[in-house]
């Protein structure tokens, strides 16, 4: 999702515009582009799509390639990228993530990739004629990212990587990989010593096994990588050595914005899909009692001041000056409202929730709370980010 | 029973649940409870636990009843729910009938009976109930729950509205959308020409009346569930480190854990006195056993990270479950208003 690659004149103005204007509307080209989204989605993730992804653990590639074929998926353009996002997960989480998340790592290239990596790799993946993966996590690892195992030793002209990778994005069917791995034993400070890497998934001693079972978003394919002895070429380090961790803390404050629009599209598409139901209890005849209306009101408010702190995270991002704390709460909150919108959505619909696609947006939801940083870590980086800003907190 | 035979039965139920069910429970999440462990907790006489000795049962008392759903929610509640459908839905049912020889079967999992009460449930939309026609029984019923097997309770159309047991005609669909509880199948059957037996009128009240007495039951597995879903968090916070440290040491984790641990104790104690209590407490303590249930399950996948997230884990069935069993033998609105009215000693709520 190269966000980096922007055009000035694309900056969103949320907040003062002149002296007066306050304007929260979202320039006439992006609603265009909103309901362009809106009816690819609606025409390509039918319901019984959806369903079948999800049933069978696999992965769109067909959605995928139309997405790129009808523009929808545009990466020169991160507000339409940044509205698609919201608007494919609105329809369906799992596919919706499937679909966008081909290029999950790029920015990493981008920001710190020598000019013949960005030649080399960049063309192939804005075409969607490759897909890529961020390879960070690891067994046991998680929020610790600076605890990672994984070697990367040199040798001669080379550097051979060993160690294992885990919940990774794409992990099965991705060409290639920015991988952050240890060059060199940390010194007092852990997140020393560490460094990035683009690494061929064609390369000898590499292997990917599919995770099968997950709870939601069981149409993006999750991999763990085992690099036993895979040798690649020193002109593959992404930047500086030893910088991979920053390297990688810099583009957590990108993708997060991106999570965030993820999990705006699933709160959002619950609730439409509330909406439905209360329509039909409407028709039906059947009373819609206060705490319903008072449910659905709080879904919706919710959903509200996500959209808006999204938006503003973006706008930041795309200013080229991103602020960590409100990316942090864009993405916590947006989280947070997608797995409480998903549990409100099926208390109110009842038995006729479990039985559509609501079921699915409930397990969906709950990943949004977990991956590209809990919840807590989120938490926690807000109040150092105020402590250390604003001199509040601990 | 005395508490200490209580005290008894279920330490020799959680001996059995460990011993025979804990090491399946990742498989019956995948492909169902099987004949295996269906004959195995027959043998122990589970499935019969509240028919009377004349049918085969066990008879138990409410107090041991209790147990046996509480001990077997911890690792598998598919297994609790298939459970307690069969004795406290069915058999209730079964025992007026006088099916003395099906009721027989069932218990000892020989036969497999379906339940079809989704039109007293929240969220229904004028579900069409199956007619009887030329003594047959025609149609189909939406979400069955254990449907596959040889018989069905369902509720008819018609001016009586009777409840009626199916005894053959049966076609069960392939299950399309399934939260929870995914040892056993929820889906669409439909009744090609079944006989039947009825078993009495106002089929549908008389599920909302059987939905409504089983406060205690619903409690139990909600308690079960609650205490399964935590000691996995538990004993995963203790091993799991992070930034060098084990999780329990970071304060949110230990202090929201403690925090449910004490609550779920508070009602296990309520619980244990729940069999002599009036419905106006039943019903407070399975108000706050499901809403406990429901905040514990997210609690206990959230502490596990990218793990819980993972089938193997063995902890995202329970946040499935708890959902389901919150929606699929609860109605909610239903209880609130019957909650509001013992509050307020008359109707309120209501707008």
């Amino acid at each position: 999702m190269p966000h980096c690659v922007l055009v000035a004149d694309r900056v969103i103005q949320f907040f003062w515009r002149g002296s007066d204007i306050m304007d929260f509307d979202l320039p006439e080209d992006l609603v265009a582009a909103r309901e362009k989204i809106r009816e690819f989605a609606r025409r390509e993730i039918t319901s019984e799509l959806a369903f079948k992804y999800d049933r069978d653990e696999k992965y769109p590639f067909e959605l995928r390639e139309k997405a790129f074929k009808e523009g929808i998926i545009d990466y020169q353009n991160p507000w339409a990228m940044l509205i698609a996002i919201e608007e494919l997960c609105r329809q369906d989480p799992g596919m919706g993530i499937a679909a966008t998340v081909s290029l999950f790592g790029v920015e990493v290239i981008m920001l710190f990739g020598s000019e013949k990596q960005k030649e080399k790799y960049l063309p192939l993946v804005n075409s969607g004629k490759a897909i890529m993966g961020l390879a960070v996590t690891e067994p046991g690892g998680g929020s610790d990212v600076a605890g990672l195992k994984t070697t990367a030793t040199r040798k001669g002209d080379s550097y051979i990587i060993n160690g294992s990778k885990m919940f990774i994005t794409n992990g099965q069917i991705a060409d290639f990989f920015v991988m952050l791995t240890r060059t060199s034993t940390p010194d007092s400070k852990r997140h020393h010593g560490l460094s990035t890497f683009i690494v061929e998934t064609n390369r000898q001693g590499f292997k990917a096994n599919k995770l099968e079972g997950k709870l939601g978003v069981r149409a993006t394919n999750t991999a763990e990588l085992v690099l036993t002895n895979v040798e690649v070429p020193a002109e593959n380090m992404v930047g500086e050595e030893g910088k991979g961790f920053y390297y990688i803390m810099t583009f957590f404050n990108i993708s997060r914005i991106y999570v965030a629009a993820q999990a705006l599209g699933i709160a959002q598409g619950t609730l439409d899909r509330v909406i439905e139901h209360v329509h039909k209890m409407k028709q039906a005849g059947e009373y819609v009692d206060e705490n319903i209306q008072f449910s659905i009101a709080e879904v919706a408010t919710r959903i509200e001041a996500s959209r808006m702190l999204t938006y503003k995270a973006a706008s930041y991002l795309f200013q080229f000056k991103p602020d960590p704390k409100i990316t942090s709460m864009a993405k916590a909150y947006a989280a947070e409202t997608a797995v409480f919108a998903s549990e409100k959505a099926l208390e109110i619909t009842g038995i006729s929730g479990l039985n559509s696609d609501l079921e699915r947006f409930f397990r969906d939801a709950k990943i949004m709370e977990i991956w590209e940083g809990t919840s807590e870590i989120e938490k926690l980086i807000i109040t150092r980010m105020i402590t250390k800003t604003e001199g509040e907190g601990n | 029973m005395e508490n200490e035979e209580y005290d008894i039965l279920r330490s020799s139920i959680r001996e059995f649940v460990s011993r025979e069910i804990e090491g399946k429970s990742l498989e019956i999440e995948k492909n169902g409870i099987s004949k295996e462990i269906t004959r195995a907790i027959a043998a122990q006489g589970f499935l019969g636990a509240t028919f009377p000795e004349n049918m085969g049962g066990s008879n138990l008392d409410m107090g041991a009843y209790s147990i046996i759903l509480q001990e077997t929610a911890r690792v598998s509640p598919s297994l609790a729910v298939k459970i307690l459908l069969l004795n406290s839905v069915a058999g209730e049912l079964l025992k007026e009938s006088g099916e003395k020889e099906i009721a027989q079967s069932l218990i000892t999992g020989e036969d497999e009976i379906g339940v079809a009460f989704s039109e007293v449930l929240n969220g229904t939309h004028e579900e069409k109930l199956p007619v009887k026609d030329n003594g047959k029984i025609r149609g189909s019923r939406e979400t069955v729950m254990n449907s596959g097997g040889k018989y069905l309770l369902t509720a008819v159309e018609g001016d009586k509205n009777d409840l009626v047991l199916v005894k053959d005609g049966l076609k069960t669909m392939d299950v399309k959308h399934q939260l929870g509880f995914r040892g056993f199948r929820i889906s669409q059957v439909s009744i090609e020409s079944g006989d039947f037996t009825e078993i009495c009128s106002g089929g549908s009240g008389r599920f909302s009346a059987i939905l409504d007495g089983i406060g205690v039951e619903i409690s139990s597995v909600a308690l079960g569930i609650s205490y399964g879903a935590l000691n996995k968090a538990l004993d995963y916070a203790k091993v799991r480190t992070t930034f060098q440290r084990p999780l329990k040491d970071y304060s949110p984790v230990s202090s929201s854990l403690s925090d449910v641990l004490s609550e779920i104790e508070i009602l296990q104690n309520y619980l244990e006195k729940a069999p002599e209590m009036d419905p106006k407490h039943i019903m407070m303590l399975k108000n706050r056993s499901l809403d406990l249930m429901r905040r514990t399950t997210k609690l206990a996948l959230q502490v596990h990270g990218g793990y819980g997230y993972i089938q193997d884990f063995g902890v995202e069935k329970f946040y499935r479950d708890s959902m389901t069993l919150s929606s699929l033998l609860v109605n909610r609105q239903r209880d609130s208003l019957k909650l509001a009215e013992y509050v307020f000693e008359t109707p309120s709520g209501t707008i």
